[in-house]
């Protein structure tokens, strides 16, 4: 088992945090990369409810928040309720959501793209 | 990062993902863009959406189709070792549209597909980028059985097409056409991102 120095995995995400959760903490887009990070905790797993378990499970190889719900035959909207409860509790990770906000103005990432897409023509 | 500053004990893949929505009436050849480039099958997402369901889309009579994606379906282009595209083909019908708005949010561009023989179908999404998206768009003539049947100034003044608005002709159905499709999207971006593109050029 993973060692993990958050609040207990027996406590509800509610639980954890001082006042009402804030679902605005991470902006989790249709293609936002989770995973759970090269571990996985068999103990928690078993402790989750059944949906709950399937993302985690299934987020064990990286894949997009749109892949999880497809995969998992839940909504959209129930699947980032869902992944936003283990982002809290540490048990999932975005891969990289810094260009999330503005990808359309980052020259980088737009050139990035070129040069893959262009590969492809 | 913020979030998970108390799990970087472990290391992990660092992977960027971008996106690009392809949108356009029922029809128009959305599914079969997604399925020719994407390198998973098209995932269909009628999972997501059940509830709307009531009544099938009719096309016109001509084109043997009757129903049409229920949701959405996407694939996925590895563009490096670090960076994959997903490619999101908007729900057709009207009463998804409000769901556009989620599908758009974050995404590098938009592809708008257009049927000359039924240029009205993508009307909705044409009006909707060209007023609500706010992210860069193309449009795109989907040349069924590569047939060019009108010239492009004709399509671009039918749709009331902006000036400043790519407009190419393409069958969507080969992977290298999407793919050039794609580059139009993303040389959009660039070129509305970094004025010194256009410049430069």
């Amino acid at each position: 088992m993973a060692t993990w120095n958050g609040p207990h995995w027996k406590v509800r995400p509610y639980m954890t945090g001082r006042a009402r959760n804030s679902s605005r903490r991470h902006q989790l887009l249709i293609h936002t990369l989770i995973s759970t990070g090269n571990r996985f905790d068999p103990l928690l797993a078993a402790s989750l409810a059944p949906a709950t378990r399937r993302l985690y499970e299934r987020a064990q190889d990286m894949c997009s928040i749109a892949e999880l719900s497809a995969f998992s035959g839940l909504s959209l909207g129930v699947t980032r309720v869902l992944i936003g409860d283990l982002l809290k509790l540490g048990q999932v990770v975005i891969h990289d959501d810094r260009r999330m906000s503005a990808p359309q103005q980052d020259v980088q990432l737009l050139e990035r793209l070129r040069a893959g897409l262009l590969k492809l023509t | 990062m913020p979030g998970f500053s108390s799990s970087p004990d472990v290391p992990y893949r660092q992977m960027t993902s971008a996106k690009i929505v392809i949108a356009g009436g029922f029809g128009v050849g959305k599914t079969t863009s997604v399925g020719a480039i994407s390198e998973i099958p098209p995932i269909k997402t009628e999972s997501w959406m059940t509830a709307a369901t009531e009544h099938t889309d009719r096309l016109d009579p001509g084109t043997g189709k009757t129903t049409t994606t229920v949701a959405m379906d996407f694939g996925r282009v590895t563009i490096d070792e670090a960076l994959v595209l997903y490619l999101f083909g908007t729900p057709g019908q009207p009463r998804f549209w409000p769901m556009w708005d989620d599908l758009v949010r974050g995404a590098v561009g938009a592809l708008v597909l257009v049927d000359t023989r039924n240029l009205e179908s993508s009307f909705a999404a044409v009006n909707y980028f060209e007023h609500d998206a706010g992210v860069p768009w193309v449009v795109c003539v989907n040349l069924f059985d590569n047939l060019q049947t009108h010239p492009l100034d004709e399509v671009r003044d039918a749709l009331s097409l902006p000036a400043h608005i790519p407009l190419l002709a393409t069958d969507v159905r080969d992977s290298r056409n999407v793919a050039r499709a794609l580059l139009a999207v993303v040389d959009h971006a660039r070129d509305r991102a970094s004025p010194l593109a256009i410049a430069a050029r």
